[in-house]
């Protein structure tokens, strides 16, 4: 029987591609596609696909929290990641969010497939690009572990993925439907935020957001006060 | 307030489309690719070049885009 496979990427072309890749064969069905982060937590909690083959750059919620808001709902759940790039930062990112796969985008069909197998079959895998540059990094012994800041020590992931939302401006009711919690449980992370960081306002929470490096403000962009 | 400079906005502007509009595009060209070779597997050798100067493409777009807009939150997620 087929693997059911949910495609999100904000770019219809890259859907259509993978799909017709995906359609010469028959271990896997495209079970469903969503544009955004949000949609496809949405399709994963109703239709609980095998798989998830999701870009890391989608607006929004970005790949890396719609994995780990994918993984809240359905642990099951397999979820490859499409990279355009192969950066440390997105791959660390993505396999810390509970991905099984980093692809780049570049990949050959053949690396794409033999992806979604080894995910499907419980593995894991590793475009041998990025395999190979993460080897030479650790064999060079300069790739450590990354704590997350000390300031941010104190608070749980969720709390970090609300405030990096805060520190780019996005409302509680903006982060409420990104996230599909209710505005005033946006508004109590924030509350608790200030408490554990010992700021007093938004602004407090944004600088702190960006002097610890979890965020970092868009050229000419202002810190303001959203709601 | 801040002044933004009109021409670093343009280079701004530039530098996301190189990332959200061409690389996508570059990538989605070859998936294309891929699928001509699947269905052609004569063409394979061909398809492979074809594909190093599109890997040469993206490389060059990203290193662009960076250039001109290295402080994007959503560049820092890859993409």
């Amino acid at each position: 029987m087929a693997f059911d496979v949910l495609l999100v990427d904000d770019h219809k072309i890259m859907r259509d591609g993978i799909k017709a890749i995906l359609s010469r064969g028959d271990e896997f069905r495209v079970a469903g596609e969503a544009e955004t982060g949000t949609d496809a937590v949405q399709f994963v909690k109703k239709f609980r696909p095998d798989l998830v083959l999701m870009d890391i750059g989608l607006p929004g919620l970005n790949g890396v929290e719609t994995t780990a808001e994918i993984l809240r709902y359905h642990p099951e759940c397999k979820i490859v990641i499409l990279s355009m790039y192969d950066d440390e930062n997105s791959v660390v990112s993505a396999i810390r969010s509970g991905a099984r796969a980093f692809i780049l985008k570049k990949a050959s069909d053949t690396d794409l497939l033999e992806a979604l197998r080894m995910v499907a079959r419980g593995g894991a895998y590793l475009s041998p690009q990025v395999s190979d540059r993460l080897l030479t990094r650790i064999q060079k012994g300069d790739l450590e572990a990354k704590a997350p800041p000390s300031a941010l020590e104190a608070l749980s992931p969720r709390e970090l993925q609300v405030l990096r939302m805060v520190a780019e401006g996005k409302t509680s009711k903006e982060i409420a439907v990104m996230l599909d919690l209710r505005e005033q449980t946006v508004r109590s992370y924030r509350k608790s935020m200030m408490k554990k960081l010992g700021v007093n306002n938004v602004a407090g929470l944004t600088q702190l957001a960006l002097s610890t490096g979890l965020t970092q403000l868009p050229r000419g962009a202002a810190a303001h006060e959203p709601d | 307030m801040r002044k933004v400079d009109p021409s670093a906005k343009k280079l701004e502007q530039a530098g996301k489309a190189l990332h959200d509009e061409i690389g996508p595009l570059l990538s989605a060209a070859g998936l294309r690719l891929q699928l001509v070779k699947m269905d052609f597997p004569e063409t394979a050798e061909r398809v492979r070049e074809v594909t190093e100067t599109l890997d040469n493409a993206i490389d060059r777009v990203r290193a662009l885009a960076q250039e001109l807009r290295p402080f994007s939150p959503k560049h820092r997620a890859g993409s």
